[in-house]
């Protein structure tokens, strides 16, 4: 019965020795060539002005989390728009109802200022 | 592995799914309105906010009443994912109930305490809403779905007391164990679908019974233990409990009111409906697997939870420890299970016995949190047991209701809960599991000496020249809520047949 499992465990197995030789590998095989320019944080390419290390406006995070959630629920649009003319009339309600329902979402989060920057 | 007959062809809802979810529209509705009725309504008026959700609240209340008698015989909607039947009904009822007292109580609480948000009410129905939907869940994910509802609801309300840190820490307690329970129940959820091939209670009880072999899948049962650990979480049953006192604590006092009674209801309505009618194997032994680990989970709960409750100093935590010892003493009805007669059918008993003392338990507890609610001071929460010395000097009937909810607490009669305790001893006794109606008995001993040295307090003359708590008013709505929950208490106690013919009318009608 647990036999069925047996490649899942012999896979675990793979993964954990892969990784560990992986680190040992990189180590002995990687050359290594140190330079101050190295060690700088990755900017997309441009040479960092200042600290990374300073507070950002907590709006940032309101924004963020926000767009994600209204991002991930349009996605439900997607699949739903593929069968809408096999649902006819009762799908289209269905979906007025769950942005009626995102809408009440919005006016309240715009309502209690969340949208505003400063 | 047990892969049981095809499944259930998904089929386009229709009428008959929308009205077997009629009282959660109408809550999720009243929900929607209340949030945009927050935007306009000004902040000197928020008390209305109350209203309109006690409005929404008893509109649900009455559709549930209709569909009492509709949903008969009840039905599965929604592909078999939602049972419209009376068992949900009768807990939906209980729940609706428990969320209206505390509404009653919210908003002269909140106002002394000052953290009076239109957010509050939203949230409240919010819960309800996710319990409601667990109360009919038929389908591990509608399961799922349910408890994060009501849990993220939860953790917002416990951490309403924004600019207090006792209040923040409960909400990150609870918010971060509660994620790891949620973490087990999923875990659970994904090894019985895997053994099974199914997340549809009804599919998986087909695919227990349809087990020919004799010896048990043993990722099967560790999924069923498992989700049972999610449960306990959720119901706070000992050794899953350790959340309990600091969240009740810290939380606001009328939303530990609130979640200290409708999250046990909720969650026992779906453990009675996964583990004692999915989980129980129908003719095969598979019963026998998980019964112990409850039996024992019940045993740990009621020891731990008396015990602990007898140092405490705080009535708020005295109250969380005793919770964790009902919920030890409720789960005692679980673990007895569908008793096999020796005439081939089988005895509900255990289950009328939870459906019973989760009725008792709502009123009584709604009742003993309320009178801390209501006798809060200016800004602070009546905690200590010193708060409560010579209540009944200044406020006689505040106090004698608060005597009779820790009677029931303590079952005696003739109250709501002796007959609670009552139900699932016997129950017990009836199973030949002697032992765990032992347990109940001398546990519930023990706690008549925690229980009292309240009561006590309370008659006790303050001492000369110290300093007595300034108690609040009662008020219109505190006056009404410990009327009826001290008239519950006593019906419950007295007139038995009510609330035990209503519960075995929702048995009867029970699907899964």
């Amino acid at each position: 019965m647990l036999s069925g499992y047996a490649p899942i465990l012999f896979f675990f197995g793979i993964c954990a020795a892969f990784a560990v030789l992986a680190q040992f590998l990189n180590a002995a095989l990687g050359p290594k060539r140190p330079s101050p320019t190295k060690d700088l944080p990755y900017e997309s390419g441009i040479v960092p002005r200042e600290s990374a290390r300073r507070r950002f406006s907590v709006s940032f995070y309101v924004t963020a989390m926000l767009f994600i959630i209204f991002d991930v629920e349009s996605i439900f649009l997607f699949p739903w728009a593929t069968i809408v003319r096999e649902l006819k009339v009762f799908g289209i309600v269905e979906m007025g109802i769950f942005i009626a329902t995102l809408l009440v979402g919005l006016l309240y989060v715009w309502r209690k200022g969340a949208l505003r920057w400063d | 592995m047990l892969i049981a007959a095809s499944p259930v062809p998904l089929t386009f809802p229709g009428g008959r799914d929308l009205i077997g979810i009629l009282p959660e529209l109408v809550l999720g509705g009243a929900f929607l309105l209340l949030m945009l009725l927050d935007l306009v309504i000004p902040a000197s008026r928020r008390s209305w906010l109350a209203g309109f959700a006690l409005l929404g609240i008893a509109a649900t209340f009455g559709v549930t009443i209709w569909a009492w008698f509709d949903a008969n015989p009840g039905r599965l909607v929604y592909s078999g994912s939602f049972a419209y039947d009376r068992f949900a009904l009768f807990v939906d009822a209980i729940l609706l109930v428990s969320a209206g007292l505390v509404v009653m109580i919210s908003p002269n609480y909140l106002n002394r305490r000052g953290i009076h948000y239109g957010e509050y009410y939203a949230l409240i129905l919010a819960a309800t809403l996710g319990m409601m939907l667990l109360a009919g869940a038929t389908s591990l994910m509608v399961i799922f779905l349910a408890i994060e509802l009501l849990s993220l609801a939860l953790y917002v309300l416990s951490g309403f007391s924004r600019h207090e840190e006792r209040s923040q820490e409960a909400a990150l307690k609870y918010l971060l164990l509660g994620g790891f329970a949620s973490g087990f129940l999923l875990f659970g959820m994904a090894l019985i679908y895997g053994e099974t091939g199914h997340t549809q209670l009804a599919q998986i009880a087909a695919a227990i019974q349809g087990q020919t072999t004799l010896t048990v899948d043993p990722l099967l049962l560790a999924g069923v233990l498992l989700l049972f650990i999610g449960f306990a979480f959720k119901i706070s049953a000992a050794p899953f409990h350790s959340w309990t006192p600091d969240v009740y604590q810290g939380a606001p006092t009328s939303v530990t009111t609130f979640m200290s009674v409708t999250t046990k209801v909720a969650a026992f309505a779906a453990l009675v409906r996964v583990f004692t009618y999915t989980f129980d194997g129908g003719g095969t032994h598979f019963y026998q697997h998980w019964e112990p680990v409850v039996a024992l989970v019940a045993i740990t709960s009621m020891v731990v939870g008396n015990i602990a409750a007898l140092t405490q100093t705080s009535v708020k935590r005295m109250l969380a420890y005793s919770g964790i010892a009902q919920a030890g003493y409720i789960l005692i009805g679980v673990a007895v299970g569908p008793v096999l007669l020796p005439s081939g059918q089988t005895s509900s008993f255990g289950t009328i016995g939870v459906l019973y003392y989760l009725a008792a338990y709502a009123v009584t507890n709604i009742g003993a949190f309320a009178v801390i609610t209501i006798m809060a001071g200016r800004g602070e929460d009546l905690d200590s047991y010193d708060g409560l010395r010579g209540l009944a000097h200044r406020r006689p009937f505040v106090a004698a209701s608060m005597a009779l909810f820790l009677f029931s607490l303590g079952g005696f009669p003739p109250t709501a809960g002796f007959f609670g305790k009552f139900l699932v001893f016997t129950a017990a006794i009836n199973a030949g599991q002697v032992p765990l109606a032992l347990w109940g008995i001398a546990t519930s001993a023990v706690s008549a000496f925690y229980y009292l040295r309240v009561g006590l307090l309370m008659y006790q003359r303050p001492a000369e020249g110290a300093e007595e708590y300034r108690w609040s008013r009662t008020g219109f709505s505190g006056s009404a809520v410990l009327v009826a929950t001290t008239a519950g208490t006593l019906i419950l106690g007295v007139m038995i047949v009510l609330v035990y013919t209503a519960a075995t009318a929702s048995l009867k009608g029970l699907i899964v």
